[in-house]
């Protein structure tokens, strides 16, 4: 099974690996309190574990600046999640400064057993994919040497255009927690981490897809 | 699943037999009942050969068994030359009566549909009963060379040497060989692996890894049912001795649905790769680079550092390796001042030459009276490795002594020498350069290829100094 959204982040933030704040919003009030303490530009989301493709189903709004803009997107994902999955959580977190966007995932291969990815994340990942594969568990090395394999590291590491740039201890402390929170938890079943977004402050997960295997899976979440 | 104690102790029998029976064995010129019988017979085995077949009172002028219970005590090798059917009745009669391990060389197994599959789970069983070592099957099977235990069935013309080829297909390890036969290199091993249904590509890894006669070993994997086990046997390996693969396969498409980015982006091949690059293997992509590399690890040390000098007196094959070098990360260090005059000294004024690394004499380095003199002071300098290319030409003598001596004298260090000749010219020299320990090609590329698989494992090797 599919974890929502707001419960893989909530999975990350406690296994220490630096995630975007996400505020659950189950009323215009609610909204209003929490966008008075957070400010603008934000993002507006609907997390349901039935659609992980969140961008391409329109169910995320992003870089809204101006409260007529956050109140338009929380009645159009109302009105989505009543269609979609009555069970799906309205959240809205802060828009991520800009960054380079990495891309980490794990599988549980049938032969290879757990393997993690990781390379240049967001829509590049599927238009021309440069990623590096390492099988866990990892040594510290490995992570090195996965960011020395990526065509694009050097240009990462100096700050590609107006990028800042990525940092790679920063960057290898995030993949060594996620590999620990794959060896330490066998419950979870793949991992996708798509995309981190690295900023002036350092890596923050900005979306997190966590899939459970159903047998191990003893839910201590609820939505 | 690797194989257990027992299995691998008998394994090791095998490789180390003294008596081995030919089962099959026959005097038909166009069986390969004869194969191993041959090979047998024309390497310097000291150990006993007993041919077992019920049709003959002797073949080759020795005496033929009826059965394999008639050798009295049981033998450590029986080579099973006998179709898929009689080669499972036979192993488990073999292993009943106390042979430590067989190879059987028929196919017929899991590689065909029908039935092959019920044999195959039939002959793990009969292992598994008996804790019988089964090399194969579908196999050329085994020769380990310094024993002159020469038992693959099909011809095989090498000599004893440190390299040790264990190959998923026959043909590419013989290639593999001959690769490394025309670079004047020799065998410890040959060990077609087979279907691998008993042993794999682990287990004969753990048998080897601390095998004193093995330089190198070197690998041809098609693909294997559990890749964990062939990583983390490289893994291990690869912290004593080093290990090269030539992996196949490479354009295998495999898209799995999943729900994450994850698994659609993984080709099986290019986990292969990872696998081996964290397991610290160095990974070639032809037969014949797995000769240069394997050749390379057989014979050098592996570069205390990433600082290398060139000498050569014509440009453009230095030109060529200094492409590749470098992409792999060696450095070109410059030379001392006082290194640069002696050279400048050694060559003449009115050489119109710039003396830099590389080291390009150009005309006056065509005399060895130049040439050794100049290898002798940049072999003094501070450099961890060495790329020497001598341009033969029949009318000036090539310095073999002097490469010899002044390379022996730096072993510590890895020194290449390309010879640039065709095959024929440069065999003798190929012959006695490499017998004597020179590391030598006959192309700049080949150079270029052997220095950087140095240094790759030599990086492998300092893992975790850094991070």
């Amino acid at each position: 099974m599919i974890l929502p959204e707001h419960e893989a982040n909530r999975l990350m933030d406690e296994a220490g690996i630096p995630v975007i704040p996400l505020y659950r919003v189950d009323s215009r009030e609610d909204l209003a309190h929490q966008l008075s303490k957070l400010g603008y530009p934000v993002v507006l989301k609907l997390s349901s574990a039935r659609c992980t493709h969140k961008t391409e189903a329109g169910l995320v709004h992003l870089n809204l600046g101006s409260w007529d803009a956050v109140e338009a997107a929380y009645l159009d994902l109302q009105g989505r999640r009543a269609e979609l999955d009555p069970e799906g959580v309205i959240i809205l977190e802060p828009m991520a400064e800009a960054g380079a966007e990495l891309f980490l995932g794990v599988q549980d291969h049938p032969q290879f057993g757990l393997v993690m990815s990781f390379g240049l994340g967001g829509i590049w990942l599927e238009l021309n994919p440069d990623v590096t594969f390492r099988l866990l568990p990892v040594e510290r090395y490995d992570l090195h040497e996965m960011l020395d394999e990526l065509k694009t590291w050097p240009k990462l590491q100096k700050g590609f255009r107006h990028l800042p740039p990525v940092g790679k201890s920063e960057l290898i402390d995030l993949m060594e927690k996620v590999a620990n929170v794959i060896l330490n938890r066998r419950e979870i079943k793949e991992l996708d981490l798509n995309p981190i977004v690295v900023g002036r402050n350092g890596p923050v997960v900005v979306d997190a897809t966590v899939v459970m295997d159903s047998l191990r899976y003893d839910s201590g979440f609820s939505s | 699943m690797p194989a257990n104690e027992v299995i691998m102790e008998k394994l090791k029998r095998m490789l180390s037999a003294r008596r081995v029976a030919v089962v099959g064995a026959s005097p038909e010129q166009l069986s390969v009942g004869l194969g191993p019988l041959h090979n047998l017979i024309d390497a310097p085995f000291d150990g006993e050969v007993f041919p077992v077949n019920p049709k003959y009172d002797s073949i080759l002028g020795i005496r033929c068994y009826p059965s394999i219970e008639s050798i009295d005590p049981p033998v450590d090798l029986a080579i099973l030359l006998l179709n898929q059917n009689l080669a499972l009745e036979i192993a488990e009669r073999a292993a009943r009566h106390g042979v430590a391990g067989v190879t059987i060389v028929a196919g017929g197994f899991k590689e065909v549909a029908a039935g092959g599959r019920q044999l195959e789970d039939r002959l793990r069983q009969i292992s598994l009963e008996f804790d019988l070592p089964v090399v194969g099957p579908n196999t050329l099977g085994f020769s380990v060379f310094q024993n002159g235990l020469h038992g693959v069935f099909w011809h095989l013309d090498t000599f004893p040497g440190k390299v040790a080829i264990l190959s998923q297909s026959g043909g590419v390890g013989l290639t593999m060989a001959y690769g490394l036969r025309s670079l004047h290199c020799g065998l410890s091993h040959f060990i077609g692996v087979g279907n691998r249904t008993v042993l794999d590509f682990s287990d004969y890894l753990e048998a080897l890894e601390d095998n004193p006669q093995v330089g190198c070993l070197l690998l041809f994997v098609e693909g294997v049912d559990n890749p964990r086990d062939l990583y983390e046997g490289i893994q291990r390996t690869a912290r004593r001795r080093p290990v090269v693969v030539y992996k196949a396969g490479k354009n295998e498409v495999v898209s799995r649905a999943t729900a994450t980015h994850t698994g659609s982006l993984t080709g099986d091949y290019r986990l292969y790769r990872a696998m081996f690059r964290q397991a610290g293997a160095i990974e070639v992509e032809s037969t014949w680079e797995a000769a240069v590399v394997a050749k390379a690890f057989s014979m050098l040390h592996c570069p205390g550092g990433r600082r290398r000098c060139a000498l050569t007196f014509t440009a453009g094959p230095c030109i060529v390796a200094m492409d590749r070098l470098v992409t792999a990360g060696w450095e070109l260090p410059e030379l001392r001042e006082e290194v640069r005059e002696r050279i400048r000294s050694l060559i003449g004024e009115k050489t119109p030459v710039e003396i830099q690394n590389p080291v390009d004499l150009t005309g006056p380095g065509f005399l060895p009276t130049t040439y050794v003199p100049v290898l002798e002071s940049v072999l003094g300098e501070d450099f961890d490795a060495y790329f020497l290319v001598w341009n033969y030409n029949p009318f000036i003598r090539v310095p073999v002594v002097e490469l010899v001596e002044l390379i022996r004298r730096n072993s510590q260090k890895p020194a290449v020498v390309v010879l640039l000749a065709h095959q024929k010219e440069a065999e003798p020299f190929m012959q006695r350069l490499t017998s004597a320990g020179v590391c030598t090609y006959l192309t700049p590329e080949d150079g270029a290829t052997a220095l950087n698989a140095l240094l790759m494992r030599s990086s492998f090797q300092k893992r975790g100094e850094q991070s």
